[in-house]
């Protein structure tokens, strides 16, 4: 943590070398945590790019609170998918949209069958908010549960629970689109 | 064990077998094999998040990663020169005023800017697109970016020239390419230093020889694609893009050129040259 502390003070004062490790350590998660959410792999490196560039802007406001970097880094790329959300729930529907309705019809085996990126985002947006939040950090970001617990302000009990009704709902969500 | 209990232990099983999938690559059956009371609860669980975890599990492409990686050091390094400065602080003096300048025009009447895009050198209006080009790349903040804006600037150059052309203007046609080169040395700018490992092309004076030799040939220029131009499998994202880019204005240019008349054939000629000669330029400054 303080070696991370001593690379974050480096990289206020635009320590290139300070930023180049911290934007390694993180890019790929950034970008999996985004993919995952918006189903998209070049909105989401289109995305992935913002949130760096957003976060040079903000660095010299940044203030340590013994939570690691890339919690901060979650935040400004969760406002980033809100945001990208936001817009295009505004924009008719594109061609992607259209692919993904198609690939609906196929018969689903769940874990059987050759999942896209597409396909699990789309049944994470039928699961809650907490649940969705909970599966992007633990699958896409790799988070550990206390970690996750700490960038959600609860419990890790509470976490645990919430990714079990997730785990269920999302199974739930892939049977039931089997069945129909 | 009441249900409660089963719940939780479900829960704690599932969460440490995740874990394992996430940090040590196990499979399901080894959970399973872990914890072979909940098993049967636990299968179909694992089944989803196992293949859920796997799709997750995508990568950026190498091509993007290497692009955004450039575009964020330049940007770092663009703050570093100037730590202190917020997003009106980032733009420099000129771009101040540019900026200012066209805050009063659109307070003033923003017609007025929209009705300069069209406006060619000569014109009253032009220095109004220029300033408002200017007010673009002052919002435009990072070097990868102004190298392409600076590209598409001297390609709508380009187009004005096609304009006077048909026009005989031949004394705006020299404005609009000296313009035009502005735009190629603001790019020389940008880039100088800026990439190692660089492939050396012909050097910016054999180009010019090239092309005049092209001209005087009195072959059709439009079946050409200059070397420089010319896709290679190790070109940058940068590099292909400029040559995408250079390539359009080339053809721009060219189409002019076998429709000019005595009077424009040599300021189109001396504009063909200008441009070939500078993006030989700036592909050795950027080129690898």
């Amino acid at each position: 943590m303080q070696e991370e502390r001593d690379l974050v003070n480096r990289a206020k004062e635009y320590d290139q070398e300070a930023f180049a490790k911290l934007y390694e350590d993180n890019f790929d998660r950034i970008f999996r945590y985004i993919a995952i959410k918006v189903g998209n792999r070049m909105e989401a490196e289109d995305l992935t790019q913002q949130v760096f560039m957003k976060a040079l802007k903000a660095i010299s406001s940044y203030k340590w609170r013994e939570v690691p970097f890339s919690a901060w880094l979650y935040k400004i790329a969760s406002n980033q998918v809100v945001d990208y959300i936001r817009k295009k729930s505004r924009q008719p529907e594109t061609e992607l949209n259209e692919d993904i309705t198609a690939t609906d019809d196929r018969p689903y085996k769940t874990a059987e069958k050759k999942m896209e990126l597409e396909e699990l985002s789309q049944a994470l947006k039928k699961l809650t908010a907490l649940q969705q939040e909970v599966i992007s950090l633990r699958f896409s970001w790799e988070m550990p549960i206390a970690e996750v617990a700490s960038i959600m302000g609860k419990k890790e009990g509470a976490i645990k629970a919430l990714q079990h009704s997730a785990i269920k709902a999302l199974r739930k969500h892939m049977v039931v689109e089997d069945n129909g | 064990m009441d249900n409660n209990g089963v719940e939780q232990g479900i829960e704690q099983a599932l969460d440490a077998c995740l874990e394992k999938i996430i940090s040590s690559g196990w499979g399901v059956e080894e959970c399973l094999a872990e914890y072979p009371d909940y098993a049967t609860a636990l299968q179909p669980l694992l089944d989803v998040a196992s293949a859920s975890y796997k799709v997750a599990n995508v990568n950026p492409g190498e091509n993007f990663k290497a692009k955004a990686r450039y575009e964020f050091n330049a940007a770092v390094a663009d703050m570093a020169s100037n730590p202190k400065r917020q997003w009106f602080e980032m733009v420099p003096i000129w771009g101040k005023a540019v900026t200012m300048m066209l805050v009063v025009t659109l307070i003033s009447g923003g017609a007025l800017v929209a009705a300069s895009d069209s406006s060619l050198p000569g014109q009253t209006l032009y220095g109004i697109k220029l300033a408002a080009e200017q007010a673009q790349m002052a919002f435009t903040f990072s070097q990868y970016s102004k190298t392409e804006l600076y590209a598409d600037l001297a390609n709508k150059r380009v187009s004005e020239i096609a304009i006077l052309n048909d026009a005989g203007k031949t004394e705006e046609i020299n404005i609009a390419t000296h313009q035009m080169e502005t735009e190629f040395e603001a790019i020389v700018n940008l880039n100088v230093g800026s990439v190692e490992n660089k492939i050396i092309y012909p050097p910016a004076t054999a180009q010019h020889d090239q092309i005049v030799t092209f001209i005087e040939s009195g072959d059709s220029l439009l079946t050409r694609t200059p070397d420089i131009f010319m896709l290679c499998s190790s070109d940058t994202d940068l590099v292909c893009n400029l040559k995408d880019k250079g390539m359009t204005g080339y053809l721009g240019l060219v189409k002019s050129l076998e429709m000019a008349s005595p009077e424009t054939q040599p300021v189109l000629e001396e504009a063909l040259i200008v441009y070939l000669r500078s993006y030989a330029t700036v592909f050795e400054l950027v080129g690898r």
